[in-house]
């Protein structure tokens, strides 16, 4: 292979790779090339083209090290695991967890550039396995620690629900303190037959974080996946998730719900591989942009040849309150068999002068009445949580960013 | 308490309102009746503030204040009530989250305490039974899957709640069947009183055999062309607007 050295960030990834590789469990080197051959993407490449990483790739990080004595805000007080940095923090985590030991990830995901640099230089991860019924939901906290010299916080998890089992597992982003950092994680899900994973994210990473995750799911027979992404923090942000259908009459539920404002950047992408008849894939995304923020979404359905009967919808809308705001939407239905119900919607637009005049009229002040339509639109996402801790942060959240005048 | 004078308003730069010159004294209840087209949702817009709607002459006064330059809050703040002639659906806003916030935001203009969800709770029950309207429709969002008449007959609720000073009812009677027309006309009448006027903009004079005017006045072509008392609802009803604009041209 020809060696391509202005590909972006390679060099510089490659310095911090081989300064850490030592230490590193399993072999790495097949994974950095895998990287290397291609660099960060920029909008060059079709899956990236409304979000560049090429100002990403200029920027120096260092790989983050692990931090046993940072404190750790969660949600509630049930189980819980906790990593700082990228790394487990046993002394927190309350759940009996396994340890990533190095690249075996599916065959496939390393093509993604990132997910290869994950491969290459993630140091830890946590390993959940579901074999039983949890009525508690699981708590899962990823806390990074910003530094002067913006480290890179590269965890590798995994979650495997076996048949029978059934959980609710909430992954949180956040960012102890103010500066840069960035974020470029995996969780991979495998729900078998019959399983049943609800997963929660909420992602609260700092004003100047970068996050980049990716999720490569699997749904076996008869499994039940249900994933929504709550996105606020971060200047940029992608969530990407991957699902393969192999199960027959698996159902996969995808919903998200966002709000960015200032220069926030915010990329909800998905794929969806249908290849066994009868499942069903839903696909719900709804946006509040303001400022001069982007969001970014793009879903992918493909029904394989023989995958009958497949039901799969997405729908994507984004309410624009600025008119620098912006929304870049590209779904693509990729259908190769005859019997098959298939969707895909998307709406842009400012908020609905009908609905704010009517609320005003009463005696709602603008502001207020802003407010009541923007949670309003965002609440189709939250109808399914329940009242607690998860709903209340995410409540605050949306309040927030009402306050600061998005 | 509501002084219209020589008003001129268009939209898209089309002139609807051509000279509008209309008083309402408090605790009168006027009737502005008019062919489709006349500008009557015009006027009930301007009074209340919607956008895209121009003033190009005349003023309006309420209780002696500039009404054109207040925003729609303030417009309701100072006791001006709107009863839509098509009640916006908004998904995500409960019915009883609105009528509270809304309720809260006007008496907070007024000085007065906040009510809490309970006390909120049994004002609107009490209220809302008077209406015909049950539990299951306050539970449900905001007019989203409301039939016409029950979207009327919530415009009304917001009406007893709400207070207002001065009521302008846009085609409330349009979409609801007689007994629904009644129960309204009497939640109406129960509202009637010395320091609270109305203006009931109707195409029909049904609704004012059961809502009785002081004033009837006709609108047509962007200009009141007549005045008189009740009877000239009846005149209309007989002779048809036509004849009626005949005579006033």
């Amino acid at each position: 292979m020809t060696p391509q050295v202005s590909l972006p960030g390679v060099e510089a990834y490659r310095e911090a790779f081989e300064s850490i590789r030592a230490s590193l469990p399993g072999e790495r080197g097949a994974a950095f090339e895998a990287f290397a051959a291609r660099g960060f993407p920029t909008n060059r490449v079709e899956a990236w083209k409304y979000t560049s990483l090429r100002p990403l790739a200029r920027q120096r990080f260092r790989p983050a090290a692990p931090d046993m004595e940072a404190a750790v805000p969660f949600l509630g007080d049930g189980p819980r695991i906790v990593l700082v940095n990228g790394f487990l923090r046993e002394d927190l985590t309350t759940v009996p967890v396994g340890r990533w030991g190095g690249p075996n990830g599916r065959a496939g995901a390393e093509e993604e550039p990132l997910v290869a640099l994950n491969a290459a230089m993630a140091g830890d991860g946590y390993a959940l396995t579901i074999g039983d019924v949890r009525d508690e939901p699981i708590e899962i906290v990823h806390a990074t620690v910003p530094g002067p010299t913006g480290p890179v916080a590269q965890s590798r998890n995994r979650i495997t629900v076996e048949p029978g089992g059934a959980a609710h597992v909430v992954e949180r982003h956040v960012g102890l303190g103010s500066g840069a950092y960035f974020v470029n994680g995996v969780t991979e899900i495998e729900v078998q037959d019959g399983g049943r994973l609800r997963h929660t994210k909420l992602q609260e990473e700092g004003a100047e974080a970068h996050h980049l995750w990716f999720v490569p799911a699997r749904l076996g027979r008869d499994a039940v996946l249900e994933s929504t992404v709550f996105t606020f923090g971060a200047r940029l942000s992608r969530n990407q998730i991957e699902a393969d259908i192999p199960g027959e009459g698996a159902e996969l539920s995808l919903r998200g719900a966002y709000a960015v404002s200032g220069r926030q950047l915010a990329d909800h992408t998905s794929r969806i591989e249908h290849r066994a008849p009868g499942a069903t894939s839903r696909q719900v995304y709804k946006g509040a942009i303001g400022g001069q923020a982007r969001g970014v979404f793009q879903g992918h359905i493909i029904v394989a040849e023989g995958a009958q009967k497949t039901d799969g919808h997405q729908l994507n809308r984004a309410l624009l309150l600025s008119g620098r705001a912006e929304i870049d939407a590209k779904p693509v239905l990729e259908i190769y068999a005859d019997d098959v119900q298939c969707s895909h919607g998307a709406t842009a637009g400012d908020i609905d002068g009908d609905a704010l005049f009517y609320l005003r009229s009463r005696g709602i002040p603008a502001d207020a009445a802003r407010g009541l339509l923007v949670r309003a639109f965002l609440s189709e996402i939250l109808e399914d949580t329940p009242e607690g801790a998860l709903r209340t942060a995410v409540e605050e959240r949306i309040d927030g960013f009402l306050e600061a005048g998005a | 308490m509501l002084e219209i004078r020589d008003l001129h308003a268009s939209v898209e730069g089309q002139a609807i309102l051509n000279g509008v010159d209309l008083s309402v004294g408090p605790g009168e209840v006027h009737a502005v009746m008019g062919p489709n087209g006349s500008g009557k949702s015009t006027l009930s817009y301007v009074l209340s503030g919607r956008e895209g709607y121009a003033v190009d002459r005349g003023e309006v006064l309420y209780d002696g204040r500039d009404l054109l330059e207040l925003e729609p809050e303030e417009r309701a703040a100072a006791g001006l009530f709107l009863a839509f002639q098509y009640p916006v659906e908004i998904p995500g806003v409960g019915t009883m989250t609105f009528l509270r916030t809304a309720l809260n935001a006007l008496r907070r203009g007024r000085g007065e305490n906040e009510l809490d969800a309970m006390q909120f709770l049994r004002v609107v029950r009490q209220k809302a039974r008077a209406l015909g309207i049950g539990d299951d429709m306050l539970k449900r969002a905001l007019n989203v899957g409301f039939s016409g008449g029950e979207k009327k007959r919530n415009e009304m609720l917001q009406l007893a709640i709400l207070e207002p000073r001065l009521a302008i009812l846009d085609e409330t009677d349009s979409g609801l069947d007689i007994d629904a027309l009644k129960v309204v006309a009497e939640g109406v009448n129960a509202l009637r009183s010395p320091d609270r006027a109305m203006l009931i903009i109707t195409h029909y004079q049904r609704l004012l055999d059961h809502i009785v005017p002081d004033r009837v006045h006709v609108l047509a072509k962007g200009r009141i062309l007549r005045s008189g008392g009740s009877e000239l609802a009846l005149e209309l009803e007989e002779k048809g607007y036509g004849e009626i604009m005949g005579e006033a041209a």
